[in-house]
Parts: structure tokens; sequence; C-alpha cells
């Protein structure tokens, strides 16, 4: 397909949404704000068919076909017309976009074997609004596998139910709440020797939703608290030893934002809750742990409670010194905000629930995995994703040993869940 | 699949040993899955040889100056030239040698890094004010040139620099300011870059067409 540019058109651009402009200020090669969200299918990839699926899914996507551009005073998308070009996987997963890489555009698609990955850019949308982009993606891909197969005819109708909706849903939704920020207090870090450099150690577990769903529903809390929960009992077990800590353990949970504020935005629009433990006894049980976690979640998780996240973020925003600031020096102020509330906090963990396709698919599909970048100053990352009967808990982690994964894993099979363990060999390189 | 009794846990990986404790697995049952990711390599890079010889000469060379400085001492502090020229270098360089960035941003990052380190040679040997008199308003009515024969040479790509070209523009008006400070002295360098400057900005309005009118509302958008 050839796209036949007007010379005297005039490129079409938006504006970043609200939290994207802190993105692109503080990736770089070792913090890339890159994740990744894969499928495995039961066919391997055919890369001629995977590109032809790419370019007929991108130009339905006006969130995702934009290169970014530096203004003066803000960081804006402009639309990107070229080709995004398709290549195979990488060593490393969620590695940084050199700003020219792949004609400008701010995500990638790579296959490995029977895999599809789509690697995001933050700054582009969040899980939700990229999860929508790889089921079009795929769901045209097994189409035109059938088409070539034995001429079974495209489906026409999409899978999503929004292309394309560019609002910022943060300056949508601002009213004037009191604003809350974000806390700054140092929380405890998980220390370690790092991993060759540039190098992220993955480990993969599955587990059957259904075992988990029921051990939760007799517990009466959500699958997300309770992974929650074994989180902050893994990090209080095996690396404050059970003892009091003065600093406390900080799990920070990204919420999807859309379902609080009815938004279809393909934009990012989501928030951070922060959820801890300030361990001052030794003896701690897994319920109590469980119990304070219910507790801020149900104080955390209000629509009044990210009002007041969101008039915080756009509050700066409107103002009109930090607008007229030049660019770099809104820049540093970023920075130095990112840094400060990035101390605070110990591990994210993040869901982004069901990834679900048309009946018609769900034969194709074996698998979905989400893997988040992982930093120097915040070493592990935790991402969970479901399919069908399994969900999959994703630690990438920048540290040579295991304690966390293991102490978590072990944790979810005492409690009756199978668990099963794959892992990108990065551990094993000392071994061989 | 393996097992860990260990960590009571299922292993699909190709490996003897359970990647979360490390401990042998149970022997294997049925065939084996091969591993699911591509060959975990190192970035080679990091480690460029060139850049490390690089790093060493510039030790050596500013270590050198400041003790020669030390032991031939005559009231002059000559070594801080050498040893701020190595930083300016290592600080300035690599942005003007990137293959990815924008040649007029380059072009400005010179000029006004090249401004301030010129005024600062000229405080270290003694304040004569030759920097700001001639130095300043020579090197910003050539970076004005330099944008113009860029712009000439690459005409389609002229809104990608017109943001840069803007602020060199701006930045040509400083020997003026400096001049009605009473800071510079010369008149006809400041009225040399003042005058090429507006030209410059006079020049984009009326030459610059529609793409390049909203390429501006994009990049000042507030």
């Amino acid at each position: 397909m050839t796209i036949i540019r007007n010379a005297n058109s005039e490129a079409k651009w938006h504006r970043l949404d609200n939290t994207a402009n802190m993105f692109p200020v503080i990736s770089n090669r070792n913090y890339s704000s890159v994740y990744r969200i894969s499928t495995r299918l039961t066919i391997q990839i055919d890369p001629i068919l995977l590109q032809k699926a790419l370019d007929q899914t991108l130009p339905r996507f006006g969130s995702f076909r934009v290169r970014l551009r530096r203004g003066f005073f803000w960081y804006y998308f402009e639309a990107n017309d070229k080709q995004c070009l398709i290549g195979p996987e990488q060593s490393n997963p969620c590695s940084y976009f050199l700003p020219a890489q792949n004609n400008h555009f701010l995500f990638r698609v790579t296959y490995f074997e029977n895999r599809i990955n789509l690697e995001v850019f933050h700054v582009v949308t969040d899980g939700a609004g990229a999860i929508d982009f790889l089921k079009e993606l795929v769901c045209r891909y097994i189409d035109l596998v059938l088409f070539e197969k034995d001429g079974t005819p495209l489906q026409e109708r999409p899978t999503v139910d929004v292309f394309s909706d560019i609002e910022d849903s943060y300056l949508k939704n601002f009213v004037g709440s009191k604003p809350v920020g974000y806390p700054t207090d140092q929380a405890f870090g998980i220390k370690g020797t790092k991993l060759p450099i540039y190098t992220k150690g993955v480990i993969i577990g599955r587990i059957p939703i259904k075992q988990i769903l029921t051990l939760c529903r007799s517990k009466g809390i959500t699958v997300t608290q309770y992974l929650t929960a074994v989180m902050i009992w893994s990090i209080y077990r095996e690396y404050l030893n059970g003892e009091p800590n003065k600093e406390p353990i900080h799990v920070s949970v990204p919420v999807n934002l859309r379902p609080y504020f009815e938004s279809t935005t393909t934009m990012n629009f989501f928030s951070m809750i922060s959820v801890g433990l300030l361990a001052t006894r030794n003896d701690y049980t897994f319920d109590d742990i469980v119990a304070t976690v219910k507790e801020q979640f149900g104080q955390k998780l209000t629509r009044e409670y990210f009002a007041a996240k969101i008039a915080y973020n756009v509050s700066f925003a409107k103002s009109l010194y930090v607008r007229f600031l030049p660019l770099f020096i809104k820049n540093i102020g970023l920075k130095i905000t990112y840094l400060r509330t990035s101390k605070s906090n110990t591990i994210t963990l993040s869901n982004i629930g069901r990834f679900k396709v048309p009946e018609r698919y769900i034969s194709f599909i074996t698998g979905i995995e989400l893997i988040m970048g992982a930093t120097n100053s915040e070493p592990m990352k935790c991402s969970i994703c479901s399919f069908e009967r399994s969900m999959v808990i994703t630690f990438t982690s920048r540290i040579q040993d295991t304690y966390l994964q293991r102490a978590f894993f072990r944790k979810l099979a005492a409690d009756g869940i199978n668990v099963t363990i794959e892992s990108n060999g990065a551990y094993y390189e000392n071994l061989q | 699949m393996r097992t860990c009794s260990k960590c009571n846990v299922k292993v699909k990986d190709p490996s003897l040993v359970c990647p979360l404790c490390k401990g042998v697995l149970s022997s294997p049952v049925g065939e084996e899955t091969p591993l699911a990711f591509p060959p975990v390599g190192i970035d080679i890079k990091k480690f460029h040889l060139l850049k490390r010889v690089f790093i060493f000469l510039s030790i050596i060379a500013s270590v050198g100056s400041v003790a020669a400085n030390y032991l031939v001492y005559d009231g002059f502090l000559w070594s801080i030239l050498t040893v701020s020229g190595i930083i300016y270098l290592w600080i300035v360089i690599p942005y003007t040698v990137a293959n990815h960035i924008n040649i007029v941003s380059k072009i400005l990052v010179q000029a006004f890094c090249g401004s301030l380190f010129v005024v600062l040679i000229d405080f270290i040997i003694g304040y004569r004010g030759w920097s700001v008199d001639y130095v300043i308003p020579s090197i910003f009515s050539a970076s004005d040139i330099a944008v113009i024969v860029v712009i000439l040479i690459n005409r389609m790509d002229w809104r990608n620099y017109l943001l840069y070209q803007f602020v060199i523009g701006l930045l040509g008006f400083a020997p003026l300011v400096l001049y009605l400070l009473h800071i510079a002295k010369n008149p006809v360098f400041v009225i040399i870059s003042t005058s090429v400057s507006a030209l410059c900005l006079i020049g984009t309005a009326v030459f610059g067409d529609k793409t390049v009118k909203s390429e501006f509302k994009r990049r000042l958008h507030f």
C-alpha cells in the first residue's frame, strides 16, 4: 500500500497526554520506559504476513502512527506516514528506542519462533491501549494466515471497540479537587549484584486462573490484592528476614483509570496507588498482610482518590508559569520530581488483566505475556496478565539472585497453586 | 516437564537446575522444550576501545598539565585552560558527532557552549573583553549563515530546522543586549551580528510558506 502525500498538506499533530510528558525525560539506555506484550501462537510466525498485518492495522490506530517532536515549550506527536518495519526479536526485551530507529515510530513489532511481540514506549499509551493494538494486529495476522492457507475470507469487522481516541482524559476529567501528590519518603530498596550491563533476567510463572480465583474468593479478596500481599510477604520474609525495618515496603500498583471515568482514550490514562507495610514487629502473619493490603486497596481505589491524583498532575501543567518555561527547564523539573518519587517505591506490580479475542481466534493463541523494563533504581518489576485459563506472572530483574522470585512462587505453590516456571536463560549464564 | 522438588514448581526450560533456587531438577519426563527466548547477549558497544583510549589520554593530559603548571609555576594558571578545554571536548563533542541529532541543533549547541567557553578563557587569561567584543558576535553571525546554507542545501527539511534556527536568530541579538548593558564595546561587530540575525528572522517570515508557518505554530504551542 502506498500512501500519497500531498505536498501542501500540513502535518497533523496532537499534544502528549498529561502523564506522557514524563517519559521522554526519564528514559535512557538504562531505563527505557518500554514494556512488551507478546502473544504466542500455535503456528510459526511468517515475517511477510506479519508485516502485511501491521501495514493494514497501523493506519487505523492514529495514536500509534506518530513520531515524537520537540517543541519550544512542550513535546508533541506528529503524524508519521512512513512504514513501520517488523524485525526478529533481539536478545534483551524492552530495550531503549533510539529516536531515529525504525522511521521514528515509538513502538516495535518483533517476532521469535511462534511469538509476536509488541514493544511500546510508554509515551504512546499504557497497557490498556497497547493491548487493543496487539489484539487487532494478531487477529489480522491470523486472518491473513487463514486466507493464504485456504482462502478463508478476511474479517472486516474490527476486534476492538475504539481504534483511536486521542483525548487527554487527565485534562478532560480534571475538576478542582484538592491535589494529592505522590509519596517521596525513602522506601526499602531491593539490592544485589547486578546482571551484566543491559541484561535483564526474566522469569515467567504460569498458573491456572481457576485455582487462584477459588483461593481469592475463599479469602474474600481480589487477585491483584492477593498477589500484592504475596509480594509484600515475600519481601518481608526474604529481605527483611521477618524483622522490623524503618524503611517501609512499598508496592506500587498502576491502575487503569478508564473504568473510573468512563473514558475510551487510546492514550495514557492510568494512575498509581502505593500499597505497603511498615514492619514494626517481627510476627506478622500472611493473613495480617492480606488484611492491611485489602484495607489500603479499599481506601485508595476510589474515584475521589484518583480525582485528587489527576488534580495534582494537571494543576502543574495548567499553571501559566509552567507552561511558558522552555522545555529543557521543564524537563529538569520533571527529572527531579521523578527521582524524588522513585525512591519511595520498592517494586511495581502491574496487572493489565485479561486478553480477550473473538471466539474464532482463540484456538490459534496459546498464551500471552507482559514484560516491563527494570531499572537500576528499581531493579525488579512484576507484571501480570491472563488469557483464557491461565494467568502469567512475569518478573523482570536487573539483579543476579532470584530470592524474591523464589519466595514469591514458593508461596503460591504452598497455597496450593500449580506453578510452571520459564525463564529467558539469563540466570544460567554462569552455569554453562 | 521437569520439576523442582524444593520450590514445588514445574520448570519448562531445557535446564538441569531450577532458575529459582539453582537446585537440581528431577529427571526429565517427555521431550525437551527449547528456550523460548533468543540467547542472552551483552551489548559490547559499552566497552568501546576507542572511547577508553580517549578517556585515558584525556586523564594523562589533564594530570600532566596540572603537574607541569605546578612545577614551573610563574604566576599564570594556564593548566585551567587545558583542563577546561578537555572537559569542553567531552561535553560538547559527543553531541556533535552523534548521528541522529538535528544538524541545526548541533550548530546551536556549539554556538552557545562555544560562546560560554571563550568568555571563560577571556576571564582566565585576564579579562580584556575580546570574547564579547569580537568572538561572540562572530560566532552568531557565522551560525546564522551556516543555518542558511544548511536550509538551502536541504530545502525539504526546513521545517525540522525551524525551531533551532529561531533560537539561533534570537541569540544573535545577545551582542546588542551586551552592548546596551555596556559590557560589549565594539559597535561594528554588534551591528553585523544584529543585522544578520534580523535578516534571517525576517527572511524566514517572508519566504517561509504555509508549512513553515504551521510548523512554527506546532513548535511554539504552549
